[in-house]
């Protein structure tokens, strides 16, 4: 009987031939993870440094493979790569800046929309969209440009916390390992971000 | 009894199941007899499935991809 994970299986016959050189599995694996990469190191350093970290922490996942122990999935391994050699990056461009400092302001945003008993204001109504699939939500070229550029405008922990949960799926104990951050840490940005996108689509909706 | 202001600040937690039992339950009797509450929800949840739909859609180009694999290549060839 086997019980073994077809994905850890996959996983590290992948690995072996990435560690012995080749050429295919480097193909299969940048087209695999190269877009999770991009997306989660844009988030911690911004659009200008985004290829040149991404590029930096793929040699550096190719060195590494053979230490990979695979406690974790190669996607968690990989992006907490990505979250060090992306970190390290934005220590040297911003002396004074850390991507710890960089939750965003405390304000959710949604500060004018209850009056003082907690119950919506008539100026913040909820109205129903015309869409709610999001295939339909980004079958606008217009709205989806708008989601796109909000996301990259978060603040970025919660832009990196918003990829790693609703794009990636990670669950939050991955999340919170390559963040370094906290469980509640975590939800707190998730809360936030998800709602400026929310209002984001709303607003859209409205004209 | 939840306000309105309280749900919106639980929903985030509310769709990740990271609720305590008793508190999920009240979020729930609040959406039951909340239809702006309801609808915020929904939407959130939408937002959450776009968000996630733009990650489905995105690529790399070939050229990235032939790109990065000689970068690989050389570089761990300098290796001994």
């Amino acid at each position: 009987m086997s019980s073994a994970n077809p994905t850890k299986v996959d996983e590290s016959q992948l690995i072996a031939r990435l560690i012995a050189g080749d050429e295919d599995s480097y193909r299969a694996i940048v087209r695999q993870y190269h877009p999770s990469m991009h997306a989660f190191a844009r988030a911690i350093i911004g659009e200008s440094l985004a290829d040149e970290v991404v590029q930096e922490t793929w040699i550096s996942v190719i060195k590494a493979l053979p230490q990979f122990e695979a406690r974790s999935s190669l996607k968690t391994w990989i992006l907490r790569i990505v979250s060090n050699t992306a970190k390290n990056r934005l220590r040297k461009e911003s002396r004074l800046v850390s991507f710890e400092d960089l939750g965003g302001a405390a304000d959710d945003g949604q500060g004018d929309w209850f009056d003082t008993h907690g119950h919506w204001q008539a100026s913040h109504m909820v109205y129903a969209w015309h869409h709610v699939l999001p295939e339909d939500i980004l079958g606008s070229d217009q709205l989806r440009q708008q989601l796109q550029t909000a996301l990259a405008a978060l603040p970025p922990q919660q832009q990196a916390a918003v990829v790693l949960r609703d794009m990636e799926g990670l669950e939050f104990e991955e999340i919170c390992k390559i963040l370094e951050v906290s469980e509640s840490n975590v939800r707190v940005l998730l809360h936030r971000g998800r709602t400026k996108l929310r209002t984001v689509i709303d607003t859209y909706n409205r004209m | 009894m939840l306000s309105c202001k309280d749900v919106t600040e639980k929903s985030s937690d509310y769709l990740d199941h990271k609720l305590p039992l008793l508190t999920r339950l009240s979020v729930r009797v609040h959406l039951f007899v909340c239809v702006r509450c309801r609808t915020y929800v929904k939407q959130l949840r939408a937002t959450v499935a776009s968000v996630g739909l733009l990650r489905n859609q995105a690529s790399v180009s070939e050229e990235v991809v032939e790109t990065m694999v000689t970068a690989l290549q050389k570089d761990t060839s300098k290796d001994p």
